[in-house]
C-alpha cells in the first residue's frame, strides 16, 4: 500500500511532465491542434498541484474537479473542433457553454461542494468518447498517405479514448469511494491513475512524432 | 429479494478493465486495417507509376528509333543527293567558260559543301555514331571537345568510370547521353557559365555522375517547368537513376546523378 501511495502522488505528478517538455522541446513545429493539447496539458498540470497543496493541507478540494470538468470539456473540444468541418463543428461551442452551465448548476444545486461531479464528468466521457469515434471515422475515409503511427494525431485520439472510456466507470462510482476503506480507495485511484500515465505516455508519443515529418522522396 | 454482498469497488475495477481491452482491441484492429489498406493503396500505386514507367520507355525508345532513321535517311539520301549534286555540277561545262561562271562554280561548290556538312552534323546529332560504336566516354569527350573548341564555355571532363561506361548497355548509355547533352545545352544556352565540370566515377558497380557550371542558376521552384529539365527527369526516371538538383539564383547549377541500374556484361 506503502508503493501505492508512493505512486499516486509521485509518479502521475511526475508522468505529466514528460508531454510537456517534449511538447515544449518541438513547439515549433506544433500544428494548432497539438497546441490546444499542450495548452490543455499545463492547465491539468497546474490543477494537479493546485489539488496536491489542498490536499496535502487538509482543505477539501472537490470543488477543483467540479472547476476542471468545464475547462477539460473545453480544451478537448476545441481540439476536436479543429478536426470537423460542418455541422459537428458548428455544434461543438453551443455544446462547451451547455456544458459549462450544466456544471454551474451541479455544483450550486445537485452534486454540492463535498461530492464528485458524477453526472457532469460521465456525460463529458460520453461526448467525448463521441468525437474520438468520429474522429476514427473521418481518419478511415481519408485516404493518407502515411502509416496509422507516423500521424500525432492519431495517437492524441487514441489516448483521449484510452482515457475516457476506460475511466467511465470510476468516474460513475467516485462518490461511493468517499465513504469506502482506505485500502479500496488507494486501490481505485491507482486504477485511474495508471489509465492517465497510459496517456500521458500517448500524449508524448504525439508530440515526439510531429519532429520526425513523413518525407516524400522526389525519384 | 436478498441482499447482494457483492463489493461495487471490485466491479468497478473489472468492467474498467473490460473497457481498456475492448478499446485495445479495437484500436489494435483499426491500426492494422489502416495499414493494411495504405499497403494496397500503395501496391496500387506502384502499379500505376511502373506503367506509366513502361509508357514513358516506350516512348523514348521510338523517339530513339525515329532518331536514327531520321539521321541514317539524311545521311544516305540527302548526303548522297547532295553529293551528286556537287558532282553534276562540277562535270557541267559550258560552251564559255568565263569568270561568271568560274564564280558561280565556285559559290555554288561552297554552298554545297556547306549542305553537306550541316546535314553531317544534324545526323550526327540525331544519332552519334560515336555513342553507338565507341560508348559513352568517347561521345561525351567529343561533345565536349566541340563545345571547347567554340570557347563560348571550357568544360573539363574527368572520366575515373571508363570500365564501367564500356558495360552500360546502349539504351542507358544513350538516355545518360541525352540527359547530359541537355545538361551542356542548358549551360550554353541560358546559364552564362564560363566553367563547368563534368565527373564520372565509379563505386563498385554504382556509376556516379556529376555535373556543375558556374552559371547564373535557376530558382529551384521553376525545375519543373522547363521541357529540357522535364526530359532530363524523364530519361533518369526510366532508368531508374536518382539525382538530386542543387542550384538558386546566382549560384551555379550542380546535378549529382546516380545510375545503380543493370550493368550488361
Amino acid at each position: 500500500m506503502h508503493f501505492l501511495h508512493f505512486y499516486e502522488r509521485y509518479f502521475l505528478s511526475g508522468s505529466i511532465l514528460i508531454p510537456i517538455i517534449i511538447a515544449l522541446f518541438n513547439y515549433k513545429l506544433l500544428g494548432m491542434p497539438l497546441k490546444v493539447i499542450l495548452y490543455f496539458l499545463v492547465f491539468s498540470a497546474v490543477l494537479q498541484t493546485v489539488n496536491m497543496i489542498l490536499s496535502s493541507q487538509y482543505i477539501p478540494n472537490l470543488f477543483v474537479f467540479h472547476f476542471y470538468a468545464i475547462f477539460e470539456f473545453a480544451f478537448v473540444s476545441w481540439f476536436y473542433s479543429l478536426q470537423f468541418k460542418g455541422l459537428i463543428n458548428k455544434l461543438i461551442p453551443p455544446m462547451v457553454l451547455t456544458f459549462a452551465v450544466l456544471c454551474v448548476i451541479n455544483f450550486f444545486y445537485i452534486q454540492k461542494k463535498l461530492e464528485f461531479n458524477t453526472y457532469t464528468r460521465s456525460l463529458e466521457a460520453v461526448i467525448i468518447i463521441g468525437y474520438c469515434v468520429m474522429f476514427f471515422n473521418k481518419q478511415m475515409q481519408t485516404n493518407s498517405k502515411y502509416k496509422w503511427g507516423s500521424l500525432s494525431l492519431n495517437w492524441i485520439n487514441t489516448g483521449l479514448l484510452i482515457f475516457y472510456s476506460c475511466s467511465f466507470f470510476i468516474f460513475m462510482f467516485s462518490n461511493y469511494l468517499l465513504n469506502a476503506n482506505k485500502h479500496i480507495i488507494t486501490v481505485v485511484w491507482s486504477t485511474y491513475d495508471t489509465i492517465i500515465i497510459l496517456e500521458n505516455i500517448l500524449f508524448a508519443i504525439a508530440f515526439y512524432k510531429c519532429r520526425k515529418q513523413p518525407i516524400i522522396s522526389l525519384y | 429479494m436478498p441482499e447482494t454482498t457483492d463489493n461495487i469497488f471490485v466491479l468497478v475495477i473489472i468492467a474498467t478493465a473490460a473497457i481498456f481491452l475492448m478499446v485495445a482491441s479495437f484500436i489494435l484492429i483499426y491500426i492494422r486495417n489502416q495499414n493494411k489498406l495504405l499497403q494496397q493503396r500503395q501496391q496500387l500505386q506502384q502499379a500505376a507509376l511502373a506503367h506509366q514507367k513502361e509508357l514513358l520507355q516506350v516512348i523514348i525508345e521510338s523517339q530513339e528509333d525515329e532518331r536514327v532513321r531520321i539521321g541514317r535517311d539524311l545521311h544516305d539520301d540527302v548526303g548522297a543527293a547532295i553529293s551528286s549534286l556537287r558532282l553534276i555540277i562540277e562535270m557541267f561545262k559550258p560552251a564559255v567558260a568565263d569568270n561568271n561562271y568560274q564564280a558561280f562554280l565556285k559559290s555554288s561548290k561552297n554552298i554545297i559543301d556547306k549542305m553537306m556538312t550541316d546535314v553531317r552534323h544534324i545526323s550526327h546529332n540525331l544519332s552519334p555514331t560515336t555513342l553507338t560504336y565507341y560508348g559513352l566516354g568517347f561521345a561525351i569527350e567529343e561533345q565536349c571537345a566541340i563545345i571547347n573548341q567554340s570557347g563560348k564555355v571550357k568544360i573539363a571532363f574527368n572520366n575515373e568510370a571508363a570500365e564501367l561506361l564500356e558495360k552500360l548497355s546502349l539504351p542507358v548509355s544513350t538516355a545518360l547521353y541525352r540527359v547530359l547533352e541537355e545538361l551542356l545545352n542548358n549551360t550554353i544556352k541560358h546559364a552564362r557559365a564560363y566553367n563547368a565540370i563534368l565527373n564520372f566515377t565509379a563505386d563498385k558497380n554504382v556509376l556516379i555522375i556529376e555535373y556543375q557550371d558556374d552559371g547564373v542558376g535557376m530558382d529551384t521552384r521553376l525545375i519543373n517547368k522547363g521541357i529540357g529539365l522535364h526530359n532530363i527527369e524523364s530519361r533518369l526516371t526510366v532508368i531508374n537513376a536518382p539525382h538530386e538538383i542543387t542550384t538558386s539564383p546566382g549560384n551555379g547549377f550542380f546535378i549529382n546523378i546516380i545510375y545503380t541500374g543493370p550493368i550488361a556484361i
